[in-house]
């Protein structure tokens, strides 16, 4: 009895060491998953943001639309992180008989938050 | 004993940072899908407004007798998806809710209501579309000026704007939605010399 209390059975330093490899292993495993997790819900959200935006801006300028030939900027640090570039250009196109269409001006609106981005490009007759 | 301590207390501390984490994004993308939805069809509600169609503001009071901002389409026809009001409303509604938020709902009101069957209309749940707001505010921009307040019998604004905070999103929320004018019809001048109509609908034969 008294032997087989003396002679103590445990781990080798070599298998404590493969263990914590592979604990290391799963840990950071797990941590790239999370952040790629996190990541994507961060974009899926400056998506989001870009879209909802662009859609106000595009109602905003059809009530008020940028000068022609310029262009207007709202800056992210004033306008909720998304930053917006708007511009009204002349738009030429004829009619069915040939003939020029007038007043036709290309809105484009272009927002941007974070790393994503959104785009839209409309007519508006603005005689 | 106290190695493998300390790495199940590590493992138990990344898992649960983890489902922690997952968890509040989840939440996040779906307060983000329902924010979308919502302002989807309000701005698909404002779009389709019938040319006799209103857009007014009033302030009501809720079952507790908390004021609620309360956003009227009047004369609304096929709005939300509903074919036939017979010359009703839509309000949309921002309800207190128990825990400090709003949620803003919809509420059909028929015409020709009496005055305590409207209130009793205007105070009842309603459809929820947007639940766990806070500050919820409209404004209306006409000639160059935002206003916070718009009573019936206005004109319809150039734009409507809904400011409001969410919980789950850090920045708040701002969408406008633009009111289509209104065109009134070409005068005929000249009836003797206007166009036949494109279709005309076939008469029968006595």
């Amino acid at each position: 009895m008294r032997n087989s209390h003396s002679q103590r059975s445990g781990f080798t330093l070599f298998e404590v060491l493969i263990a914590l490899a592979v604990f290391m292993l799963a840990v950071t495993g797990l941590a790239v998953a999370l952040d790629t997790a996190l990541q994507a819900a961060l974009e899926v959200r400056q998506r989001s943001f870009c879209r909802s935006e662009l859609e106000s801006r595009l109602a905003y300028c059809q009530a008020n639309p940028p000068p022609l030939g310029a262009s207007r900027i709202l800056e992210a640090s004033r306008n909720h992180g998304v930053r917006v570039e708007e511009s009204l250009a002349p738009y030429g196109a004829k009619n069915g008989k040939g003939l020029e269409v007038t007043g036709l001006k290309k809105l484009t609106i272009t927002t941007k938050s974070g790393t994503q981005s959104d785009r839209a490009e409309i007519l508006l007759n603005l005689p | 004993m106290g190695i493998l301590a300390l790495l199940a207390a590590s493992i138990y501390a990344i898992a649960s940072s983890s489902i922690g984490a997952s968890r509040t994004a989840m939440e996040q993308q779906l307060t983000l899908r329902r924010l979308d939805a919502f302002l989807r069809i309000t701005r698909s509600a404002f779009l389709n407004l019938p040319s006799q169609g209103t857009v007014s503001l009033e302030m009501g009071r809720g079952k507790g007798g908390e004021p609620e901002a309360r956003l009227i389409l009047g004369k609304a026809q096929g709005l939300f998806g509903m074919p036939s009001l017979g010359g009703g409303s839509l309000v949309l509604a921002a309800k207190p809710r128990s825990d400090g938020t709003r949620t803003i709902s919809m509420i059909r009101v028929p015409s020709n209501l009496g005055d305590n069957e409207l209130e009793k209309v205007l105070s009842s749940p309603g459809t929820p579309l947007l639940p766990k707001v806070r500050k919820p505010r409209w404004s209306f921009f006409q000639e160059g000026v935002w206003k916070e307040e718009w009573p019936k019998g206005n004109p319809r604004p150039t734009l409507v704007r809904l400011q409001l905070e969410i919980d789950e999103i850090p920045e708040p929320v701002e969408a406008l939605f633009f009111v289509p004018p209104v065109v009134p019809p070409p005068t005929a001048t000249q009836p003797e010399q206007a166009a036949p109509s494109p279709s005309p609908s076939p008469r029968p034969k006595p």
